[in-house]
This record gives structure tokens, C-alpha cells and sequence, in this order.
């Protein structure tokens, strides 16, 4: 089973007290440029910042550049009178020391966690971010509540977007024979919920805060028109052996148990493909499905195969799980965990549901709305109820509604494997801002440049402890070029 | 009252409720060992309209 390199991207929602939509592109970026007196970011104003050069998100893993991206119409009603600014002004990046991307998009505050071998790291990296976004909120100049959600209830949404590492070899259409499943069922262990409906019919609670959004089965749409499999291709490595497996369709999870337990699946789809041993699961709707699992309060979660046949997202997420036991010999830490952790929830789906609404968002949602309802004469279409979601994801410790049940006991505590983590390319990457910010000209997530010259930083592999201890720059570029030249 | 530790019923009866009581919710019998609790404290303090007064631009 290979290391799979991975990330999460964060667009947190931002309210700055006394302002609007109308503003937040400016309270984005004054949020992200409020840290920037820290001493671990490359600052745009001193040096050239993020390199932009290797990224084309028109790019299609089909074979083909889109002419452009479609965007939400409703936003450009909130540029109208403004000033048009630089992009590389508005975007503000921050590349912080531990090597994670820090920076306004499109009007949202997003960490990008450094890209980590193991989900577990890739889990507390994502909860790190919160930490560091509180930061930014304490230092801003104004009242500012930071939501770690993908909604406003409105029909806008931002997304927590998933990137893999996968050899270029692998298709399209193996990938998506692959993952379609996968993705559609994961949010039965994995969703944030939502309290009522963006799209389509009402209904008073669903799994996914992101399904009343998709409306194709696969693009390469990111902010209107959004798929279930997102087919950018943006490698952010060399594009002649990479791919990014771009994921759009996950929520932003609370609960580190369900941010872990997203990617072990996604893994577990690519494993199981890497051997050629994916289940045969040939889904009509994908669409559909994935809205009608996100809606089903039954939890019974149908799945329509097309011709009077059906299955559930139980049966086609323990048909991978077995898949993956009989067939990838010993499994990896990763892989037992998810399976393991997927059973029990699910388990507890079909029983008690205690497991669950402690280790799921959606669940815990439901059950402390459910009480609220009775105990406050709510209805599933009171306000009152969607602003309790909405507090959910406040991320602030002190006023959030997950941080109050963590705090009182109420959320499971993640039992992730005990192992030291193999540092990536981001190690050098932080490293290089730490030690040697002043001789960077430009940054991004495929290298560095230093001077004149790009230093290719290589994805696939662990980077020694060592570099830490190295005084010069001259001997940190070799030994990056050493640790690219090693097969 | 707002249970986490025993099974969720299907069918709650009808709760009973005392007329001209105070609204809102009810303290949780989960509590903090050092005592309060931190969730009705939160709860209290939410606008019930934050959720329609919040405006966010597309993201991605």
C-alpha cells in the first residue's frame, strides 16, 4: 500500500460585526494580513509571495482547458462600485512556518493544511488551522466569528476542499469508477449537517451541508455548477507523473474523528484501485444520490442502481472495507482505522446511534436539535434552529457549540494510532520560510524558488530531520536537489 | 431535559409543560464535574437570527 499525500483546504466563513457580503472580501483579506508581523510568513510586500505559475484551474483531467470558470451570478452584485484591485493583492498569501498556506479566497479566510503522508496528522493539521485562524481573529482590529462550515443558509457556499497525491497514470475514468461510490456514501460517517434546504424541496435536516449544491455528476467547476467529482487538474507536482485528486464534495467537519475518517476513505478507494480490486458499483444518478442520502432521515440511505435495483451506503461502504481486507494483504494503520471506525459507526447508525452522535457532526447535530425542539417548542423551520447550526461551527473555544459539548464530554476523543509522522515536502517548505525567508523570491506548493533558480520540492517522499540542522542556504538547496535526484 | 447518555427514543410522549414557565431551553443533565453547564450557557446567548442575517460570498 503506497503513502498517499494529502491536504485539506479551509474556506472559513467570516462575519466582521457591522459589515456585509458587500465587504468580505476586504475583512477576508484584513484578517489574513492581521498576522503578518509574526515572522513566519513570506510577505508579498517584501518578497514576490505564492508562485502562481504551475496553476490552471481551467485544466481538465478529461483532456481538455475550460475557456473559463463559471462563477455564482449573486456575487458580482456585491462588486458593483468597487474598486477592482491586483488578485495577488486580494489573495494576500501567508506561507506559515510549519508550511501550511494561509490567504484570502474568494472573500474567505483559508488554511491549507501542509500536505501529510498520514490522515491522522492531516486531522490535527486541520484542527491546528483552527487554532491558527483564532489567532488571526484575536489580532484582527474589529469584531470578527470565524465559521469552520460550507453554508450561509442562502444558497452561498465555500468549500473544504481534499487533495491526494496520485500517479498520472491512473485516468479519469478509473478514478472516478473508483471514488463515485465512495464519495456519494462517506457522508453517512462524515457529514457536517445542515438544517434545511438550499435547493429543491424543503427538508427540515440533512447529512451534507454541500448537496443541495452539486448539479453534475463530474467538472471541473469549482463555485458554480458544482460536481460530485471534481475534475481539475492542477497537479501541484509535475504534471507529467502527477495528479491532485481534487475533492469539493466533503463537508468541514468539527469532530477530527470524521476529518480523519473522510480521507481514510477516499484512501481506501485509491488503494483498492491501485490493486484493481475496486467493488463493481455502477450508480445511476450520482446526483441524486447523493442528495436523496443526504436527505434520508430514515437513515436507511437507498441507493438507486437503475433498473428497479437498489443497494444501501452500508452495503457499498462494507463492500470496500471487505474488498480492502480480502484483498490488500496487511493492511496499514490507516486502513484498519478507517475500517474499523466506519464499522462501528455504522453500527451504531443501525442501533443505539450513542457512537455516533459523539463521533459524527451530522449525528450530534440532530440529536441535540431534536432535544431543542421539544424542550423549546422549536420547528425544524424556526431560525432559532439554524442559528444553533450556524454556532455549531463557530470555531471560537469560548463561544462555539461543539467546543462546549468537546468541553463537556459530550464528543468522542479521537482514539487515532500512536506513530511519529514522516515529514513531506512541507517541512522543507516551512523550514526554508523559517531559515531562510530573505533569499526566497517566490513560493508555492511544487517548490521553491531561491534567487533565480526553482528548487522542485518532490512529493512523493520523506524528508529528513536533518535539514533543520543545516546554517547555509547553499547546502539546504543541495540537499533539497539531493532529496529530488533519490528514487 | 437535553440527554447524551442514554439511548434516543424513537417517540418521545408529549412532554408536560408548566404554563407560564421560563422559556428556552433547559439546563442539560450533562454537566461540567466542576459544575454549570457550558452548552445552555452558549445556547442562551445565540441571536435566533444570526442564521438569517449571515450573507456569505460563493466560495468554492
Amino acid at each position: 500500500m503506497r503513502r498517499i499525500l494529502a491536504g485539506i483546504d479551509c474556506e472559513y466563513g467570516i462575519l466582521v460585526s457591522g459589515n456585509s457580503a458587500e465587504d468580505q472580501i476586504d475583512d477576508s483579506q484584513a484578517l489574513v494580513e492581521s498576522i503578518s508581523n509574526e515572522g513566519f510568513f513570506v510577505d508579498r510586500r517584501v518578497y514576490a509571495g505564492w508562485d502562481y505559475r504551475f496553476e490552471n484551474p481551467r485544466n481538465d483531467l478529461r483532456g481538455f482547458q475550460l475557456k473559463h470558470l463559471q462563477v455564482d451570478p449573486t456575487d458580482a452584485q456585491f462588486d458593483v462600485g468597487r474598486n477592482q484591485r491586483s488578485s495577488i493583492e486580494i489573495r494576500a498569501d501567508r506561507v506559515l512556518w510549519n508550511g501550511a498556506r494561509f490567504y484570502n479566497d474568494h472573500g474567505h479566510p483559508e488554511y491549507s493544511t501542509p500536505e501529510s503522508f498520514s490522515i491522522f496528522e492531516a486531522a490535527l493539521l486541520d484542527a491546528e488551522g483552527e487554532s491558527l485562524v483564532n489567532r488571526a481573529a484575536a489580532q484582527f482590529e474589529h469584531e470578527v466569528t470565524l465559521y469552520k462550515n460550507n453554508t450561509d443558509y442562502h444558497g452561498a457556499s465555500y468549500g473544504t476542499h481534499e487533495s491526494y497525491l496520485v500517479p498520472r497514470q491512473i485516468g479519469f475514468e478509473d478514478l472516478y469508477r473508483a471514488l463515485i461510490p465512495i464519495l456519494l456514501c462517506r457522508q453517512i460517517l462524515t457529514g457536517a449537517g445542515k438544517v434545511g434546504s438550499e435547493n429543491g424541496e424543503w427538508c427540515d435536516f440533512q447529512l451534507s451541508q454541500r448537496a443541495d449544491f452539486f448539479v453534475e455528476a463530474a467538472n471541473a467547476e469549482t463555485l458554480w455548477r458544482r460536481p460530485v467529482f471534481n475534475t481539475r487538474d492542477e497537479p501541484h507536482a509535475d504534471p507529467a507523473q502527477w495528479i491532485r485528486l481534487h475533492v469539493i464534495s466533503g463537508d468541514a467537519n468539527m469532530n477530527p474523528i470524521s476529518t480523519a475518517l473522510k480521507l481514510g476513505l477516499v484512501k481506501l478507494g485509491l488503494w483498492l484501485l491501485d490493486a484493481d480490486e475496486v467493488p463493481d458499483w455502477k450508480i445511476a444518478h450520482p446526483v441524486q444520490a447523493f442528495k436523496a442520502i443526504s436527505r434520508d432521515m430514515s437513515l436507511e440511505f437507498r441507493i438507486d442502481l437503475g433498473r428497479k435495483n437498489w443497494t444501501t451506503a452500508y452495503d457499498v461502504l462494507e463492500s470496500y472495507f471487505a474488498a480492502a481486507e480480502q484483498t490488500l494483504g496487511e493492511l496499514n494503520d490507516e486502513a484498519k482505522w478507517t475500517i474499523d471506525t466506519g464499522r462501528a459507526l455504522m453500527a451504531s447508525l443501525r442501533g443505539d446511534g450513542m457512537l455516533a452522535r459523539r463521533s459524527i457532526d451530522w449525528a450530534t447535530k440532530r440529536h441535540l436539535f431534536e432535544q431543542l425542539i421539544e424542550e423549546e417548542d422549536l420547528t425544524w423551520r424556526s431560525p432559532t434552529l439554524q442559528a444553533y447550526d450556524l454556532e455549531y461551527s463557530n470555531i471560537d473555544p469560548q463561544q462555539g457549540l461543539f467546543h462546549a459539548l468537546q468541553e463537556m464530554g459530550e464528543i468522542e476523543v479521537p482514539s487515532f494510532p500512536t506513530s511519529s509522522f514522516e515529514a513531506t515536502r512541507a517541512f522543507a517548505r516551512g523550514l526554508a520560510v523559517q531559515k531562510f525567508g530573505e533569499k526566497i523570491r517566490n513560493i508555492g506548493w511544487r517548490g521553491i524558488t531561491f534567487g533565480d533558480e526553482f528548487i522542485e520540492l518532490r512529493p512523493d517522499v520523506s524528508y529528513p530531520d536533518s535539514l533543520s540542522d543545516i546554517p547555509d542556504v547553499e547546502t539546504f538547496i543541495q540537499s533539497l536537489k539531493d532529496i529530488h535526484a533519490s528514487i | 431535559m437535553l440527554q447524551f447518555e442514554q439511548p434516543q427514543r424513537q417517540h418521545s410522549p408529549t412532554p408536560e409543560r408548566k404554563l407560564g414557565d421560563d422559556s428556552g431551553p433547559k439546563a442539560p443533565d450533562v454537566n461540567k464535574p466542576e459544575g454549570g453547564n457550558e452548552l445552555l450557557r452558549r445556547l442562551k446567548r445565540v441571536d435566533p437570527d444570526q442564521a438569517k442575517k449571515y450573507r456569505q460570498r460563493s466560495g468554492q
